[in-house]
């Protein structure tokens, strides 16, 4: 279960999605690989026992601001061109035929029929659809699915933790159509009893990761940290980082022993009061 | 406010700011002067815009100061005054803005005015004397360009130097757009005057200068020189958009105006703003500039640079030391109609 080999290659949260591809949990995965790692991957995931296929197209990757690289939602594509520094998606899965629908689907730029592909729940492809139809085309003013899709007004279910994507730490890799989905709770369930059923200290410690108090930003940055309530209302004190980008703002700003109080029109971390507009604060239990 | 009886010194702000403010990031140097009013309980609060990445680099000593920041990215800034080029790249960089006091009620006060456009409250609450709020408030409008049909923001510079019978250097905000900044504070107060002689802005100078020169007092000296540097300044007024900038101009820092032959001497020259005309690049390091009847002449050490009146328009010259306003050179590039 540590897919040693294959570890080489793809993300951690990449390599648990072939697993449970593998266990057919989910029909298929696409994944953005560099070129020059193409054939190695390949080898892997074809030792796997699943097949795969190359995308056609480049995949250039748009870092989000304060997220140490991370780029899934907002990378985009272009005709596969000679430049070999970008990288391409690689689709794996049971069947060749599929992928081959999956790889014409996703360069197509049909984002429904390509979720629904992957597997993903129909009402999250719908819900994320329709976001990226309503924004605008500039990368710069793309914003996070997380942010426009989860309200911050009570706990959520661990499972559907998806702020720590960019830390490579989640159970599911795409975003649920809200904070409570029953389709996307019910899926990252089966996920999660087979990764408990394969390798019980692995499922333990994700698990642990994921349920977290975390800060959830578009341009300052994803904080996870676990903390004490003070009392009085008087909000947390962050007794533990967890996991933080140190070119992010709310990086930069905040401290273990800071007090985090989410108010109704700001979100104060330490010194500094961030706008509920742009902050959105996860208790993920 | 009138000029302290210290002795002149060299105008050199690299070296002197590069010595003073080593320690203080980059970002925050031109604002030194504003934060520490702010923690003195001298002025009510500051209102910071920076890219997240100055953020950054800056969030330890921010922390260390010791005040309270609302960040904000609301609502965005429009840069309507500058040109289109920089506009587009100045709206694609993420930035955040900074709302910093000593309180968080006041801290958050001020966002929420900013929020809801209250801009009278928002200037009183910065502690801007009356006259210049008022003037921000009736000046500060988004325009569409009759002539190249962009949208475009009043010069608020212009407009101030119109309503400028004469000139107190304590009111000199022009260095903020230039590279001074990078070397520390490079004016007396952060807001726009209502005009460039406005005695309630002077006031304020005055009690800001005394921060000043009691946290740094090398510095004060320093930027005593700069702002009463003599300064050329265009209008944009007629220039196609991809020129438009507010603070077109060139400072001659440390040098001396010969109002008779229009001619600045001495010193070394540094553009401020985007540092270009329509009839050329402003250029740095000139030990002599003057505006002639046809055009603005840069002498360098081993050249001479010209920019045709016919191509920008002929510059005004500012001698802030002596407090005069040069109009009478003033003039609109040909060919072009005004707006």
């Amino acid at each position: 279960m540590e897919f040693p080999r294959l570890r080489w290659f793809v993300t951690r949260t990449d390599a648990l999605q072939l697993t449970f591809t593998k266990a057919g949990l989910r029909p298929a995965v696409r994944f953005p690989v560099a070129f020059d790692q193409i054939t190695g991957t390949v080898d892997a995931i074809e030792a796997l026992g699943l097949s795969v296929i190359v995308g056609f197209d480049a995949v250039v990757p748009h870092p989000v601001v304060g997220r140490g690289g991370f780029s899934e939602w907002s990378s985009r594509r272009i005709a596969r061109a000679s430049d070999r520094a970008s990288s391409c998606y690689l689709y794996a899965g049971h069947n060749p035929k599929y992928l081959e629908r999956l790889r014409c689907a996703d360069e197509a730029g049909d984002d429904e029929d390509t979720g629904g592909l992957l597997g993903y729940p129909r009402c999250c492809v719908r819900q994320f659809s329709r976001l990226r139809a309503a924004q605008n085309s500039s990368l710069a003013s793309l914003v996070d699915p997380v942010l426009q899709s989860y309200k911050d007004h009570a706990a959520i279910d661990w499972r559907l933790n998806v702020s720590l994507l960019c830390y490579d730490t989640a159970l599911i890799a795409y975003v649920p159509c809200s904070e409570s989905c029953p389709a996307a709770i019910g899926q990252a369930s089966v996920f999660f009893d087979f990764l408990s059923q394969q390798n019980g200290p692995i499922a333990q410690r994700l698990k642990k990761k994921l349920v977290t108090f975390v800060v959830h930003s578009n341009h300052y940055g994803v904080l996870s940290f676990s903390g004490i309530d003070l009392p009085h209302g008087r909000g947390l004190r962050i007794t533990n980082i967890h996991h933080r980008a140190k070119d992010s703002v709310i990086g930069s700003l905040v401290q273990v022993g800071d007090r985090v109080v989410p108010g109704p029109h700001y979100l104060t971390l330490g010194a500094v009061d961030f706008s509920r507009k742009d902050v959105k604060f996860f208790q993920f239990t | 406010m009138g000029v302290p009886a210290i002795p002149r010194m060299q105008v050199r702000p690299d070296i002197v700011g590069g010595q003073l403010f080593k320690s203080v990031p980059v970002a925050l140097r031109c604002s030194q002067l504003e934060l520490a009013a702010v923690r003195r309980g001298s002025k009510p609060a500051a209102l910071l815009c920076l890219t997240t990445d100055q953020i950054v680099s800056s969030g330890a000593y921010l922390r260390a100061l010791g005040l309270r920041f609302v960040v904000a990215s609301n609502p965005p800034s429009s840069f309507l005054q500058i040109a289109l080029p920089e506009r587009m790249h100045l709206r694609v960089e993420p930035r955040v803005r900074l709302y910093v006091a000593r309180t968080d009620h006041a801290a958050r006060s001020l966002a929420e005015c900013e929020v809801q456009s209250d801009f009278s409250r928002l200037g009183a609450l910065l502690g801007y004397p009356e006259c210049c709020i008022a003037a921000a408030v009736a000046r500060d409008r988004d325009v569409r360009d009759r002539l190249f049909d962009v949208e475009r923001q009043t010069n608020l510079i212009y407009a101030t130097l119109e309503a400028s019978k004469s000139l107190n250097f304590a009111c000199n905000i022009l260095l903020r757009d230039s590279p001074v900044c990078q070397f520390g504070p490079s004016s007396l107060v952060s807001h726009y005057p209502c005009s460039f002689d406005c005695c309630k802005t002077a006031d304020l100078a005055r009690a800001f200068y005394d921060i000043l020169a009691d946290e740094w007092p090398l510095w004060s000296l320093q930027l005593v020189e700069l702002l009463q540097s003599p300064l050329i300044l265009w209008s944009d007024r007629w220039w196609p958009p991809h020129f438009w900038d507010e603070m077109a101009g060139v400072v001659q820092l440390g040098g001396t105006v010969d109002s008779s032959s229009r001619r600045i001497s001495g010193g070394w020259s540094l553009p401020i703003g985007l540092g270009r005309t329509p009839g050329g690049a402003l250029v740095a390091d000139a030990i002599e500039i003057q505006i002639k009847e046809d055009a603005t002449v840069f002498r360098l050490s081993h050249r001479e640079h010209v920019i045709s009146h016919a191509a920008a328009g002929s510059p005004v010259l500012l001698d802030w030391r002596r407090g005069h306003i040069e109009r009478s050179c003033e003039r609109q590039p040909s060919g072009i109609s005004p707006t």
